[in-house]
């Protein structure tokens, strides 16, 4: 019967790469423009305990510790020149992502990288805004945010018919601008919408330096994963597509209620997900980074209400929605 | 993998790189890197690929290509490859329907068929039922409530999908459903049926979410067949494996019985079903609950209310959403309708092949205009 299934037309994916090649999600050097890199802030490894976890969540996570070992693997790496194909991705898209280390993005560093890669007068080389213009009230923020990309965000601010994306780095902006506004991709539910910088308010273009410096040495989203482990629950390695024992794959504990009403402390959620992973798993989504990362906090304080109530549980940041390439056209 | 630069004369592409192995040949724009191939089918064959010219933006972009075969010989597949590519351009921006990117035709032999470019996705349903992926009863609710919200979107294009299945139904690692493949999807608004027979192939959906009507050959049918196939869905993602796993047509209609126990004899009257020799066999019904019992209460009344053998008794995809079971994850402003009804009258034309290739080819000069793909 299985065999059915993997033989049904089941296309687009084969998830055994997928699950466990974490170069899926990781930067990919440019030949072109090695600047970009300095915006990649995430590492597509999975090191020591976390690998399990990674498997199914395939996200990259930051640690400092984690950037020291691949500072070692990198000097090895150069050697193995005729790896295979999908070899050579991961070691690239790994080394690639020592840059932001290297380079140690500031905000003088950006706003110089960024203004020298934007030649169009109307281009503020440090704006990270993008306002979404044309929503109407057939869209919720979640069919809008899904369709945004480029890279993560800081922050969503919402009005009545516009949105406010504040991208963290100003590359990443200008890319989802451009997407927006030279094709005819970015669309929700059939209407297409408009894009445009926030031009006002000199002072939301420029994220403060702390904030900044703790999103590049901690990894800092606005989306936060909560994941516990299952006791006694074997778990099946290999790709091989099986029938598991529904009862020790269902968690009944799990109250997405008291989960909102314990994260909403912190700051408005815009969306609770259901992860796919081999632990009971779920994401927070937050409107700004902050409300995260005091979530975040909070969460890993001892002794906090949080702390106690989710003592089984770990946390960490988790790969923003939107931080996905733009068509490019 | 050969990948080589040819000049050819295809109106859109400029230089193109090619993939062949033993039965496969893609011929794509050389922007496209292809990867490796992901799954075949009676369609045609779907491979992943690099997008190169994503590169510089210093994330990888992976996208799936859909290539349709044998469209040219055949006016009923040219006609699915148009449906499909219409529906992919109407649904166009539905956070639960599969995005696409970009659309090619090639006629160069072997390469030739329909290409869709497609947002890749990590997952599909069917991936992710079949491993040591965790449920709860929320990542259930979740589950099912972006798979209604995609059918309702659907449903009120007056659109049914006829292939609703976990295998076309793509799921990221955050937890997000994709609807995709509309290959069999079809409207059926009674408005657009003016110039051409009003019969539709029974022959559709893979067998185990069947709906009894469609393989007891019923001459109508309508949206419910896809209620049907959300009903198995939702049997399935609480036992993970398949409610009715037929090994053939008429084994699939006993694994109905085995469960849902004999149609009910007025039901059988109401449509006038043959069942013959396989109604001799008496079953009992079996209780949801015995068979789940882990499942909220909220879980077994739909499934009491969804697979059901009267079509026209099973509950609409509005009512589904109104059920106590998505009261939790329910979000009214997620979920929009389409306002105008999906019109396939192109359709009339069914058995003329040129004038088929000249709708296909405005069809793909019109996607990549509105999307400036392609044109200087």
């Amino acid at each position: 019967m299985l065999k059915s299934i993997i033989h049904s037309e089941t296309y687009l994916i084969n998830s055994s790469n997928s699950i466990n090649d974490t170069s899926n999600c990781a930067r990919i050097p440019s030949l072109k423009n090695e600047n970009n890199n300095r915006y990649s802030t995430l590492l597509g490894t999975s090191n020591s305990k976390r690998s399990n976890f990674l498997k199914v969540c395939s996200w990259p996570f930051q640690r400092i510790e984690s950037l020291n070992e691949l500072k070692r693997e990198d000097d090895t790496e150069v050697r193995s020149t005729d790896l295979e194909e999908k070899a050579m991705t991961f070691s690239t898209s790994r080394r690639s992502n020592l840059f932001p280390l290297r380079n140690n993005p500031s905000l003088e560093n950006i706003k110089k990288v960024s203004s020298r890669s934007s030649k169009k007068g109307s281009f503020e080389p440090s704006n990270r805004c993008v306002v979404i213009t044309n929503i109407t009230s057939s869209m919720g923020i979640n069919s809008v945010i899904q369709q945004v990309c480029g890279g993560p965000l800081e922050k969503i601010v919402r009005h009545s018919n516009s949105l406010e994306i504040y991208f963290i780095f100003p590359e990443h902006a200008k890319q989802f601008y451009m997407y927006g506004k030279n094709s005819g991709l970015l669309i929700v539910n059939g209407l297409k919408l408009k894009v445009q910088w926030l031009l006002d308010d000199e002072n939301n273009q420029i994220i403060s330096p702390n904030l900044l410096s703790q999103i590049l040495h901690n990894g800092c989203r606005r989306c936060l994963i909560i994941s516990k482990v299952i006791p006694n629950k074997k778990i099946r390695t290999g790709d091989k597509m099986f029938y598991p024992e529904p009862e020790i794959h269902y968690s009944s504990y799990l109250n997405v209620s008291e989960i909102r009403s314990d994260f909403n402390k912190f700051g408005e959620i815009m969306d609770i997900g259901s992860v796919i992973s081999r632990k009971l798993c779920f994401s927070v989504f937050y409107y700004d980074i902050k409300h995260a990362i005091n979530a975040k906090n909070e969460f890993e304080l001892i002794g906090s209400e949080l702390n106690l109530k989710y003592k089984d549980w770990s946390i960490w940041y988790g790969k923003d929605i939107t931080d996905r390439a733009c068509f490019a056209l | 993998m050969a990948s080589i630069k040819t000049n050819k004369s295809n109106s859109y592409l400029k230089s193109c790189s090619t993939y062949t192995d033993n039965e496969n040949h893609f011929l794509v724009d050389s922007r496209y890197e292809i990867i490796r191939i992901l799954g075949k089918g009676s369609y045609g064959v779907v491979c992943s690929a690099i997008d190169t010219k994503s590169i510089n933006s210093g994330i990888e972009h992976k996208i799936a290509i859909k290539k349709v075969t044998k469209i040219f010989n055949k006016e009923i597949l040219l006609i699915r490859a148009i449906r499909e590519l219409k529906l992919m351009k109407f649904f166009k921006g539905h956070k639960n329907i599969a995005n696409l990117l970009d659309l090619d035709v090639v006629y160069i032999k072997p390469y030739e068929g329909l290409y869709c470019f497609q947002e890749l996705c990590d997952l599909d349903l069917a991936r992710v039922l079949y491993s040591n992926v965790q449920f709860s009863e929320f990542h259930i609710q979740n589950f099912m409530y972006q798979i209604l919200c995609g059918v309702k979107y659907i449903h009120s294009a007056d659109v049914i999908h006829r292939d609703l299945k976990p295998g076309n139904i793509l799921v990221t690692t955050q937890g997000t459903l994709k609807i995709c493949d509309f290959g069999l999807a079809r409207g059926i608004n009674p408005n657009f049926f003016k110039n051409h027979q009003t019969t539709i192939t029974n022959y559709v959906a893979t067998r185990w979410y069947r709906a009894p009507e469609l393989i007891l050959s019923t001459k109508s049918y309508n949206k419910s067949v896809d209620i049907w196939a959300i009903g198995c869905i939702l049997g399935e993602l609480f036992g993970r494996r398949p409610l009715f796993p037929g090994k053939n047509s008429n084994e699939q209609i006993h694994e109905l019985f085995k469960i849902l126990g004999n149609p009910p004899l007025e039901v059988i009257k109401k449509y006038n079903w043959k069942l013959d020799g396989v109604n001799w066999v008496k079953y009992k019904q079996i209780k949801w609950k015995t068979l789940y019992p882990f499942a909220p209460n909220d879980a077994i009344t739909l499934l009491d209310k969804i697979l059901l053998w009267d079509y026209k008794k099973r509950l609409s995809i509005e009512e589904i959403l109104n059920m106590n079971f998505f009261k939790n994850v329910r979000n009214y402003y997620e979920e929009p309708i389409m306002n105008q009804l999906f019109n396939f009258s192109f359709e009339d034309n069914s058995n003329n092949l040129s004038i088929l290739k000249e709708v296909l080819e405005c069809e793909v000069k019109e996607f990549k205009e509105m999307n400036k793909i392609g044109v200087e």
